[in-house]
């Protein structure tokens, strides 16, 4: 998939569950369980991880928000994982990062399920940077996850 | 105390502590109770890395390394490293991998140090987008270009807690 194909997706719904595109003005939450997420009363870099191996899972919170975020706690607790809260960011933070000035670091992109219709995904165009020189290879995993960290609200909320 | 510092390249190179025999008294006693402060500041921190000791395989769910006792060791002499340069307080983290983390965050900056069982840190920083990095280097030393980066989120912050400078330190020793 070229650079522009992976950005175009943001322009076209990618499940028929989903509610519209996700517009830049909406804010999205990062649901977070403990101790991965949120350990010894601080939200982790860890909590943005899944990003290195795959899209990111975060919740519209303008569309269904509370029972979306009722179905995706109980899955967490039935994997017995803690759920701690959520935190949340802009999408058109996410959308504005530029690594290199040209090239966009992220894209948010709708992936509604059947029943969390809010459901979105946080995807790194990582291999389209080639130009991050100043970096070792191997550290621009960190690089992204610090990157979410700072994009991301650090206060840990229960309710909207 | 005043500790003697040394430049090492573009590195601070860390000496032992020594008290300057001109040094006054009254200037000894006042740089001891605000290094007494200092330190009680950075015990919380080498406190909390020792809880890392009791997490087990897969503490986070997600198959997770457990946090080695050289790792720890490690980690504790690099924040002895940042306490000996009164270098701002970080915020430490266990990372799934097995490494501990140590970082400093405001809105817009971020620098992140990674530590592990080698006698080497990596590091990178974030700074307006201006991001750098670099790996295989002294766990005895704090690079300049980190501790250009620390002053910088420094000079930015608000947080009473992050901000500690003591009044007798000469930063003309520190900077290449």
């Amino acid at each position: 998939m070229s650079y522009a194909q992976l950005l175009s997706q943001e322009s076209v719904s990618q499940s028929e569950f989903s509610p519209c595109l996700i517009d830049p003005s909406e804010t999205v939450a990062r649901v977070l369980f403990a101790p991965k997420h949120y350990n010894l009363n601080k939200v982790q870099p860890n909590a943005f991880e899944q990003i290195i191996h795959e899209g990111m899972s975060v919740l519209r919170t303008a569309y269904s928000f509370e029972d979306n975020l009722k179905k995706t706690i109980s899955k967490i607790e039935s994997e017995q994982k803690q759920y701690v809260g959520f935190i949340t960011a802009n999408v058109s933070e996410i959308r504005k990062v530029l690594v290199p000035k040209e090239v966009r670091l992220f894209i948010v992109i709708d992936t509604a399920r059947e029943t969390v219709i809010g459901h979105a995904d946080v995807e790194t165009t990582r291999k389209y940077i080639i130009d991050l020189t100043n970096v070792p290879k191997n550290m621009i995993p960190k690089v992204i996850v610090g990157k979410l960290f700072m994009l991301f609200d650090s206060e840990l909320k229960q309710s909207l | 105390m005043i500790f003697s510092t040394t430049l090492l390249g573009s590195f601070i190179a860390v000496s032992t502590p020594n008290i300057e025999k001109n040094e006054s008294a009254f200037l000894i006693q006042e740089n001891k109770e605000t290094r007494a402060s200092f330190i009680e500041k950075y015990a919380d921190l080498k406190n909390e890395i020792d809880i890392y000791k009791t997490f087990e395989k897969n503490w986070d769910g997600y198959n997770a390394n457990i946090i080695s006792e050289k790792t720890i060791i490690n980690a504790k002499r690099f924040i002895s490293t940042l306490e000996d340069f009164n270098i701002l307080k970080p915020t430490v983290f266990p990372r799934t991998f097995g490494e501990i983390g140590i970082y400093w965050k405001n809105k817009n900056n971020y620098i992140e140090v990674s530590i592990n069982e080698s006698e080497e840190i990596s590091y990178f920083y974030d700074l307006d987008g201006d991001i750098f990095g670099e790996e295989g280097l002294s766990i005895s030393i704090i690079p300049i270009k980190m501790k250009e980066a620390i002053e910088k989120i420094k000079s930015n912050s608000t947080s009473e807690n992050n901000i500690f400078v003591t009044k007798n330190q000469d930063n003309s020793k520190l900077v290449a």
